[in-house]
């Protein structure tokens, strides 16, 4: 059931920090899992074993004294699952043995432990550089493997997205829910170096590794939002000395300035088939909502009012756009459907909610919400049941993952903007920050793989 | 007669924007799993029929022109039924900033005898032009700040405009929660933050 999350109760606090990749100066950021336990699963996720290919070096089958596994894939997969709220790996510490093979798993032990799942595993060195995993599910009560599965011929730098897919596949084989470890998330980073700021536009992976600066600038970079295919951003950048809407390629292939209006240019979302953007432009005086073809770069103009329209989102059958209006004297969420652009009001509870987001499944819908202090609201428009789920300070830009389990968003601790996700029940969260610097206007990515 | 002294209590103003003004480097643009900064041209602007957009294009450097020594057909269009300076005092040494209470951005007495101070200055040389930068603080989400720093210039252009200034000598420019003057989160600094800046030059 939803509650107000009152419990980021620092029971187990981990900290992981992690190597600079590249630009060194610039990416990094540190996850800090703060959760209540109260019913997560307990799971064994024993570390995987490591070996050299036969035949494949002079060293034979064993594994070479002088060489260790590139990546801890049980560690990233058990942080990863812990993560979830909904698992508790157990501690390498208390593992009564460390078995590899199936044949090696000794069940009694396990199952005195109380715990019905296991994974085992093997990542196999094959060589200039590439690996092969090995991994396997089973259900200890059973004493059967649920899911095994190999990769072949892994580059050592994908090494951490093969345990993002493990996770996944556990996720989905204990809850039913696809899992989105292997996603990727997009974030404003601010540092500020000789009194002068720069901010970067950075993507990472979902647990805050893999960091990497996709564009620097000395001016602000606000409201990244992914393409559906994953394959590109759109964001507003000040760099030309005012709010303008770029759509930049991952792959570095191109880098469009789609929005340069008079007034101002911002809030870009994506439609489902990628076809489209919603954009906030106030050319015609006000701000109000257009949408623009990306290919011909067409207007459609969806709200002609004095007031703000802003934040627009696409539902998620691409029929109607959620925004954020004040229209009313304070921001509320409205609804406009693109074929009669009929409008309607979505929110009722409270003075103040804006940036609206919508969960993939089109039931949830995610807020802003003013009421004292600024936090992340959840309305079920199914039910029309509205809870608040965070109660950390200055909350905003919450993120869906994929899944619609997690919620990404931006708070301020301490006087710095940092990361959190929240379960949408409320009953985990985690945050993440980067050194030396704030980090803020996060964006949850789409699915990197078809299923 | 009025008082400014809480105008007076502003520090550091004009050095913000300098910063504002004149630091913008081109950004870095960076391609994915690389180590090397690839710098890539961006792609055309789109163009909006109203003028604007013509010196967009190479994405790199593009600041407003400082317009100081060009001519302004338009410079002075005094208002009708007398002057609108009739009851204008000279006031020295005051910051061009004009503050905004919580989520406000209509102009109370103060403000609007202030606005009509650098209108003058700016009557009394038609060479002056002025960018006008709408700012919020940081409560409340990024984007609609940004449209509400708008309002906010917009509301000191069109006061501008109404004491004689041409529209085309004035550009509103909204900055949102992005450029505090103070950092901190509490209501002493959100009540610097919450302002609009004019640069006139």
């Amino acid at each position: 059931m939803f509650q107000v999350i009152s419990q980021i109760k620092a029971k187990v606090v981990f900290v992981l920090m992690f190597v600079l990749i590249s630009p060194p100066l610039w990416a990094g950021l540190t996850i800090e899992i703060s959760e209540g336990y109260d019913n997560a699963i307990p799971i064994a996720v024993v570390p995987f074993g490591f070996e050299q290919q036969a035949g494949g070096n002079s060293q034979g089958g064993n594994t070479p004294a002088n060489k260790a596994a590139p990546v801890d894939l049980a560690q990233v997969i058990s942080a990863n699952l812990r993560r979830s709220g909904q698992f508790k790996p157990l501690l390498n510490s208390s593992l009564p043995s460390q078995p590899s093979n199936v044949d090696d798993i000794i069940f009694r032990q396990w199952r005195s432990l109380d715990v019905d799942n296991m994974l085992i595993g093997k990542l196999v060195d094959q060589g200039g550089g590439f690996y092969q995993v090995d991994m396997r599910f089973m259900d200890v009560l059973r004493k059967k493997q649920v899911l095994g599965k190999r990769w072949n011929k892994v580059p050592k730098e994908n090494l951490r997205q093969i345990a993002h897919q493990i996770s996944d596949l556990i996720y989905e084989e204990l809850t039913g829910v696809r899992g989105a470890f292997n996603t990727q998330i997009a974030y404003v980073t601010l540092r500020k170096k000789n009194k002068k700021r720069h901010y970067t536009l950075e993507v990472a992976d979902s647990d805050g590794f893999n960091a990497q600066a996709i564009l620097k600038s000395t001016q602000p970079i606000m409201s990244p939002s992914w393409s559906p295919d994953g394959q590109k951003l759109a964001y507003v950048s000040f760099e030309n000395g005012r709010s303008e809407v770029f759509v930049q390629s991952l792959d570095g292939a191109y880098r469009h300035k789609m929005a340069s209006f008079k007034g101002i240019n911002s809030a870009p979302s994506w439609s489902p088939d990628g076809k489209k953007l919603a954009l906030t432009l106030s050319k015609n005086g006000s701000a109000d909502i257009y949408t623009m073809d990306i290919k011909s770069r067409k207007l459609k103009r969806l709200t002609k009012k004095w007031s703000i329209e802003t934040e627009a989102i696409w539902a998620p059958n691409g029929r109607s756009l959620f925004f954020n209006s004040d229209r009313r004297g304070q921001p509320q969420i409205f609804q406009v459907f693109l074929d009669t652009l009929e409008i309607r009001r979505v929110t009722f509870e409270g003075r103040y909610n804006a940036n609206p987001e919508i969960s993939p499944n089109g039931r949830y819908l995610a807020m802003v919400h003013g009421q004292g202090g600024f936090n992340i609201g959840l309305l079920d428009l199914h039910t029309d049941e509205f809870n608040v789920l965070t109660d950390t300070f200055l909350d905003e830009s919450p993120s869906f993952a994929p899944n619609g389990e997690m919620i990404l968003y931006a708070m301020n601790r301490k006087g710095k903007g940092q990361l959190a996700v929240v379960a949408i029940d409320g009953n985990t969260s985690q945050i993440l920050k980067v050194k030396n610097g704030e980090v803020r206007e996060p964006a949850w990515g789409p699915f990197l793989t078809n299923k | 007669m009025f008082q400014f002294k809480k105008l007076y209590l502003v520090a550091g103003v004009t050095s913000v924007i300098t910063l504002l003004g004149a630091c913008s480097s081109p950004p870095e643009y960076a391609t994915k799993g690389t180590d090397l900064d690839v710098i890539v041209d961006t792609a055309p602007g789109v163009h909006d029929g109203d003028g604007y957009g013509s010196e967009s294009g190479s994405g790199v450097e593009m600041l407003p022109l400082n317009r100081a020594g060009q001519d302004f057909s338009d410079g002075a269009l005094e208002g009708e039924g007398g002057d609108p300076m009739a009851d204008f005092q000279e006031i020295e040494g005051v910051e061009p900033v004009i503050y905004f209470g919580l989520n406000q951005y209509e102009l109370n007495d103060e403000n609007t005898r202030l606005v009509k101070h650098f209108a003058q200055e700016m009557l009394n040389n038609e060479r002056l032009t002025v960018k006008i930068k709408g700012h919020t603080d940081e409560r409340g989400t990024p984007e609609y700040n940004l449209a509400l720093g708008e309002r906010r210039a917009k509301a000191v252009a069109e006061a501008m405009m109404l004491h004689g200034i041409g529209l085309s000598r004035i550009e509103v420019i909204s900055y949102g929660e992005e450029m505090p003057v103070e950092v901190e989160s509490n209501e002493a600094a959100w009540q610097q933050n919450r302002r609009v800046e004019l640069e006139i030059r």
